[in-house]
């Protein structure tokens, strides 16, 4: 099975993969060493549960690997016949499916909240009710000023109050703090490893982390692990550039907003065939934002609400489109690649919005590739590669 | 007839608007009934429900894509062809993903001069009351610039009792589909509501006033072989309802942001207004897009008992996750509470399309009922 997925000569991938299947070994192992899971939505900040010692499942991340691993279409064909659309997410079918299979581990709570999708916030409740679990629902204000700051940190307070209650647990501002500083060290470093990226040539690929260099600070954030992945790849990136071991590049490409994961092999191709390097990301583009471990919970909506949210256009698009804009400049993108995932609303409605903007104001290309990000009856592979080779011809 | 004006209004719900506009005064098109209507109206201005038409898309799957709803789209292909240029402003609310785009599309295409999405919280709890007065309160001053004057409490709550009159008004022509030959049809009563959302309201509740008294006379009456009710996505066609009519049901009530959703509840006319108005939108039974669903579903059957219903359309536009997603859940409910309701999911373009395969699925399932 794990054939599957694209593996290349690379250190940095090699710990990447081991860094995700400790992680969704310790949910698995939860139960054996007396444990509480949560079911979290994707982009609800991982910190909550490790502030109560509880340990975070995303099922749709888990479905992504699955994706990678070839076995996904089982969960979401499992939640087509159940009576969800066959038009939803394939990643929110991914994770109805899992909770229809009962082999993910069982939750003994659930998180959820809107963003990234309606989709996906009502199979979290579905999961609830699956379960029989109790369910706490963080309302994510859709904006980005002080006042929805305020507004959330009252949402993460109530959030982690309903964990402690319902596990029965004692929540620890000290144990909080802890928690707020090491995930404010993982930002750090995550936005070091996005700075080494900007580098002419950039020192790291993106299939190296299979497109998810924000993996460590999302789901593993406020642990160690993630201050010591990001500190070991900052590290082998200074490494490379130390001595010139280098990934060739012919172009400087920004992949938005996310990576199918059952189509990896079109960033194999891309990186290693075509030279054409993806230096950044969109759903991995993290500004720099203000964190202070002495107010924690203000910290955590602040990363929350300015790093997670907005990274697959969740926000207002007068928001989204500043962030290409950044982005563009800070990276010396010579192309953007969007792929418009079908079951995404978001995503595929501000393809107009993004390319005309880019042509507009950078006269920068943009390749829109229809497809799925986890779905692989939905991804024509022959087809999408002639359509990048025409691209790459017309770029030359 | 007494539905004359009702039927005028609706085949020329533009005309409405330039004859207030004929007056010197502004209007403001609302997407989704979680704009309170009530700010626009106490600023003197008219507030316009914004929704399609039978069009052919093609500027909509351009600007947005052909996996938003055929409502946004349809919405936007009117907006960008100019049908909404007499708007002086527009205002939604982050309600779901397609309206969220909606919204954006709008802002960077469409030339209206005013232009706003309020942060919807998903909850009520006091922390989303207080947040969503605020933005309210931003709303507010916004209209007052927009119109040129200041918006009294003493004015917003007049025009909260105005709007709260219809609301009554409203209730008591639906409570008369209680009974088991009803005086007015599922298709009609759609229309009626319909009327409200273009209205400038005190002429509505003189109508609707005129329209209940005439009901409560009326020897017409209306009976099918099952008592149907409608629930689900945005839908503003009467001749869906009239599709399910003429299928041999009679539709007895709804769970429709176009029907009772938009009135089935008042706002209170008692201390701040502002936070009053917070109070009604933020009710989950306004769409099922609030948490926790239990709260609409429970309203949703409550009101399918009181009307003695003897199965529901549950309809999702295609690419709505919300009422796609909200379907399995009412489906466990139904199941866990050992309710026999007869559901029948129906997938749906917002134009009436496919209307013989429609036809066929639903005389099936009223043949079921009866």
């Amino acid at each position: 099975m794990a054939a599957a997925i694209p593996q290349i000569d690379s250190v940095v991938q090699k710990r990447y993969m081991e860094l995700v299947a400790n992680f969704f070994k310790s949910a698995f192992d939860a139960r054996n060493v007396g444990k509480k899971v949560v079911w979290m939505a994707y982009f609800l900040p991982s910190e909550l549960c490790y502030t109560l010692d509880a340990v975070p499942f995303y099922p749709e991340i888990y479905g992504g690997v699955c994706a990678r691993m070839g076995i996904v279409l089982k969960y979401i064909e499992a939640a087509e016949s159940f009576g969800y659309p066959r038009e939803l997410c394939s990643a929110t079918k991914s994770a109805a499916g899992l909770a229809l299979s009962g082999e993910a581990p069982p939750p003994d709570a659930v998180l959820s909240t809107q963003p990234v999708c309606d989709g996906g916030m009502k199979v979290h409740e579905f999961v609830a009710v699956r379960y029989k679990c109790p369910h706490f629902f963080i309302d994510m204000p859709y904006s980005t000023d002080a006042r929805a700051v305020e507004y959330l940190k009252g949402e993460l307070e109530e959030a982690l109050k309903f964990l402690a209650e319902s596990f029965g647990a004692e929540l620890s501002e000290e144990r909080l703090k802890e928690v707020m500083e090491l995930s404010k060290r993982a930002e750090e470093l995550h936005l070091e490893v996005n700075e080494l990226r900007r580098k002419k040539p950039s020192p790291l690929l993106s299939i190296e982390l299979f497109g998810q260099y924000f993996f460590p600070c999302s789901f593993l954030g406020g642990t160690q692990a993630a201050v010591d992945f990001y500190a070991f790849v900052a590290e082998e990136a200074r490494r490379r550039l130390r001595e010139g071991d280098v990934p060739e590049e012919k172009y400087r490409i920004l992949w938005s907003p996310l990576v199918p994961q059952s189509f990896l092999s079109i960033l194999q191709w891309l990186e290693l065939e075509y030279k054409a390097k993806i230096v950044m990301e969109m759903v991995g583009y993290a500004p720099k934002i203000e964190m202070d471990a002495a107010e924690p919970l203000e910290s955590l909506a602040r990363k929350t609400l300015e790093a997670r949210f907005p990274s697959l256009g969740n926000g207002p698009g007068v928001f989204n489109l500043d962030r290409y804009r950044k982005v563009v400049k800070d990276y010396d993108i010579d192309a953007v690649i969007y792929f418009a995932h079908w079951g995404c609303r978001t995503i595929c409605s501000a393809v107009k919005m993004v390319k005309d903007m880019l042509r507009e104001e950078f006269d920068i290309p943009m390749l829109v590739l229809d497809g799925d990000i986890f779905d692989p009856r939905n991804n024509p592979v022959e087809q999408a590669r002639a359509r990048v080779e025409e691209f790459f011809e017309m770029l030359e | 007839m007494m539905l004359e004006r009702v039927r005028e209004v609706l085949d020329g719900r533009e005309a409405v608007a330039r004859s207030w506009k004929e007056q010197g005064k502004k209007v403001v098109g609302w997407i989704c009934p979680y704009v309170p209507e009530e700010l626009i109206h106490a600023a003197g201005m008219l507030p316009f429900r914004v929704m399609g038409a039978p069009v052919t898309i093609v500027k909509g799957d351009a600007y947005l894509y052909p996996n938003i709803c055929t409502f946004n789209r349809v919405v936007l292909e009117l907006a960008l062809g100019g049908r909404y240029d007499f708007l002086d402003g527009i205002v939604t609310a982050n309600v779901c993903d397609h309206i969220r785009r909606l919204y954006d599309a709008w802002h960077f295409f469409v030339e209206t001069p005013f232009k706003l999405i309020l942060s919807l919280p998903h909850k009520v709890s006091e922390n989303a009351v207080a947040f969503f007065r605020d933005e309210l309160s931003r709303l507010k001053s916004d209209l007052e610039k927009l119109a040129g004057v200041e918006i009294s409490d003493a004015a917003l709550k007049n025009s909260i009792r105005t709007y709260n009159r219809a609301r009554e008004l409203l209730r008591r022509i639906y409570g008369l589909r209680r009974e088991e030959e009803a005086p007015i049809s599922g298709a009609e009563a759609l229309e009626v509501v319909k009327a409200g959302m273009f209205l400038p309201k005190e002429e509505y509740v003189a109508l609707l006033e005129e329209i209940f008294e005439s009901l409560k006379r009326r020897d017409e009456r209306y009976e099918g072989s099952a008592r149907v009710m409608i629930a689900g996505s945005d839908l503003d066609d009467p001749g869906f309802v009239k599709l399910i009519e003429d299928s041999g049901g009679l539709v007895v009530a709804d769970d429709l942001c176009t029907g009772s959703r938009y009135f089935w509840e008042d706002v209170d006319v008692s201390g701040d207004p502002l936070e009053a108005l917070a109070r009604r939108y933020l009710s989950p039974v306004l769409c099922a897009r609030m948490h926790p669903y239990e709260a609409h579903i429970e309203h949703l059957i409550k009101m399918a008992e009181d009307f003695n219903v003897d199965g529901i359309i549950f309809e999702a536009l295609k690419f709505c996750d919300i009422y796609g997603g909200e379907y399995p859940l009412l489906r466990e409910w139904l199941k866990e509470k050992g309710l026999d309701i007869p559901v029948l999911m129906l997938d749906r373009e917002y134009v009436l399309s496919g209307v013989e395969q429609l036809k066929t699925r639903i005389q099936a399932f009223i043949e079921s009922l009866s």
